[in-house]
């Protein structure tokens, strides 16, 4: 068989690097210059090792990983650990040998003082040179340190804050959960007296502790509904099944329950249906709720009646929506505080003895099932609040 | 001498660098200094016979405003994953970190340190919290930077699965 000429004897070896020409040498002045940016020089040598070219700051003596013999060639990541992650991306731009020098990200050495160092690095290549500078970094670090810190602190601050007011929350919901106890015993005393009542004076005064005690219910139902709410976005109608209720027959429990406090406090209390209004009216509801924002509308309206006035709860069938409007004759809802109306807490003058909860709940309860609440008229006309329920067919 | 690196991961203030301190002997600071970047701290032990450099990785804590860079855990040998133990949504920034490291450098050892062990009153951190870190081969470890409980024990005890695997 022909062998074929060949021109070389033994495999081809891989080519030695070829060395770079000797760094030219320091200006004194220039060193001194230099020496006073306390910045650390260093060659990169042939065989992957540096060398400190100026004379080196007064910062490396102090950390805890030198000095040993300097004069000689060394591993850079034995001295700096940290570059050990940084320095593939250096050697690519030194093989390219131009380019803009690139930094490193800061790092942090101790001292053997106990105090710390911040550093940061820099590749370069010039003059055929692979180049690595080492400078402290501290105008830099305090600069990140200073920000970082303050948000940090605020971040902690802040979690803190939330859970001090969670703990409150489940404290104060155990309280009034613990409140509602004794009331189903009061109810039922009161209704075996009623019973047992001798006269009328007597069926009047147990009547009016019923009341009471229904009212006490009620409150205590709707500040437990409130702390429900916090969780799920009460934005959103509900997509689980929605129940639905006959609205008119709801008005109408609600109406004669509140008749007696009504009577006693001299006001008179109306319902008016507009022409054509359908039975029953089935609306988007769930029945226990629905009569609480009932409640809350007429005891509100009942507290700013004056006496001898007339309230008039007024049902309307809009096509789309079932409407309750109640009116009362009182001074009305100032204009400023018309934006926080159907706000949390919401107190002051204007709603003495109020936990600032109910419109809030109702507000909160409608726009759950789709609907909503508005105040319709202003301070000088009397107070009127209206709300819309979306239509529905009657729950299977 | 044989040299390894540890990193120390987690959320911030969980006491990464108060545990790195404690390592090396540094007293015990209460002010917190949130670390830029990363601090390199050495630890020299005599384990099993052999001289070991530690080579502590003290990472700044990961939040909205720093993210761990993934290439500071190039080359470790193992980790520490530290958690707040009276801040529970740390636990769950230790999860993502631990599965990010394991991601990165396959299943090298580490050991999960609750620390602030300290503040039993305050603590967040249940055990059926900690089932996601079940079985996954790193021991679950109270400790305190406050009072030194079981911090040397924990890094000793890393440090020994690094030399026998
Ligand atoms: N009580 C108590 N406090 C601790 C403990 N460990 C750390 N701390 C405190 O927690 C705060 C945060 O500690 P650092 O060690 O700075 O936390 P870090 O994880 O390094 O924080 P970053 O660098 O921001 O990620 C400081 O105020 C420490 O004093 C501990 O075991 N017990
Ligand atoms: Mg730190």
């Amino acid at each position: 068989m022909a062998s074929s000429p060949t021109t070389g004897a033994a495999p081809a070896s891989p080519p030695s690097p070829p060395s770079p020409p000797p760094p030219p040498p320091v200006d004194s002045l220039a060193a001194a210059v230099l020496a006073a940016q306390q910045v650390l020089i260093l060659r990169r040598t042939q065989f992957g090792s540096f060398e400190i070219l100026a004379p080196a700051p007064a910062w490396l003596a102090r950390l805890a990983t030198f000095p040993t013999a300097l004069d000689k060639p060394f591993p850079i990541t034995d001295r700096f650990p940290f570059l050990e992650v940084w320095l593939p991306e250096a050697e690519e731009l030194w093989r390219s040998g131009t380019g803009a020098p690139i930094h490193s990200s800061l790092w942090t050495e101790p001292t053997r003082d106990g105090t710390d160092l911040h550093l940061e690095a820099t590749a370069l290549p010039l003059q055929q040179q692979s180049l690595l500078l080492i400078r402290r970094a501290d105008a830099e670090h305090t600069a990140r340190q200073q920000v970082l810190q303050l948000a940090r602190e605020r971040m902690l601050d802040h979690e803190r804050l939330l859970e001090e007011i969670s703990a409150k929350e489940i404290l104060l919901h155990c309280i009034i959960h613990d409140l509602a106890g004794p009331l189903a015993g009061i109810q039922g005393c009161l209704e075996i007296l009623a019973n047992r009542a001798r006269d009328a004076e007597d069926t009047e005064f147990v009547q009016l502790g019923l009341l009471q005690a229904g009212r006490q219910q009620r409150l205590i139902r709707t500040i437990l509904d409130v702390f429900a709410s916090h969780d799920p976005s009460p934005q959103a109608p509900s997509p689980q099944v929605q129940p639905s209720h006959d609205l008119i027959t709801c008005v109408d429990d609600v109406v004669e329950g509140l008749r007696p406090a009504f009577l006693a406090k001299g006001a008179r209390l109306q319902t008016l249906r507009s022409e054509g209004l359908q039975r029953p009216g089935w609306v988007v509801a769930e029945a226990s709720r629905l009569e609480r924002v009932l409640y809350n509308l007429l005891e509100n309206a009942l507290r700013f009646a004056p006496v001898a006035s007339t309230v008039t709860v007024h049902l309307h069938d809009d096509g789309q929506w079932m409407e309750v409007t109640v009116t009362d004759e009182g001074p009305g809802v100032a204009p400023e505080v018309l934006p926080q109306l159907f706000q949390q807490f919401i107190t002051g003058g204007r709603w003495p003895g109020k936990s600032g909860l109910g419109l809030f709940f109702c507000r909160i309860t409608l726009e759950r099932w789709g609907g909503n609440i508005a105040c319709v008229a202003t301070e000088g006309t009397g107070g009127r609040f209206r709300i819309r329920l979306r239509k529905a067919s009657p729950t299977p | 001498m044989i040299q390894r690196k540890i990193c120390l991961l987690g959320s911030f203030a969980v006491g990464k660098t108060s545990l790195a301190a404690r390592f090396v002997d540094r007293p015990f600071s209460g002010r917190y200094l949130t670390t830029i970047g990363v601090r390199i701290d050495r630890k020299r032990l005599h384990l099993a016979g052999q001289d070991l450099t530690l080579l502590l990785w003290d990472m700044a804590g990961e939040d909205r405003f720093q993210r761990v860079e993934a290439s500071y855990l190039r080359g470790s040998a193992g980790y520490l994953l530290v958690v707040d133990g009276t801040r529970r949504s740390t636990l769950d920034q230790a999860l993502l970190l631990h599965e990010r490291a394991q991601g990165l450098l396959g299943p090298i050892p580490y050991s999960l340190l609750l620390n602030k062990a300290d503040l039993a009153k305050d603590w967040e951190i249940s055990d059926a919290d900690l089932s996601p870190f079940e079985g996954q081969g790193g021991p679950i470890v109270r400790t305190s930077a406050k009072t030194g409980d079981h911090v040397d024990e924990a890094l000793h005890e890393l440090a020994h699965r690094l030399l026998t695997p």
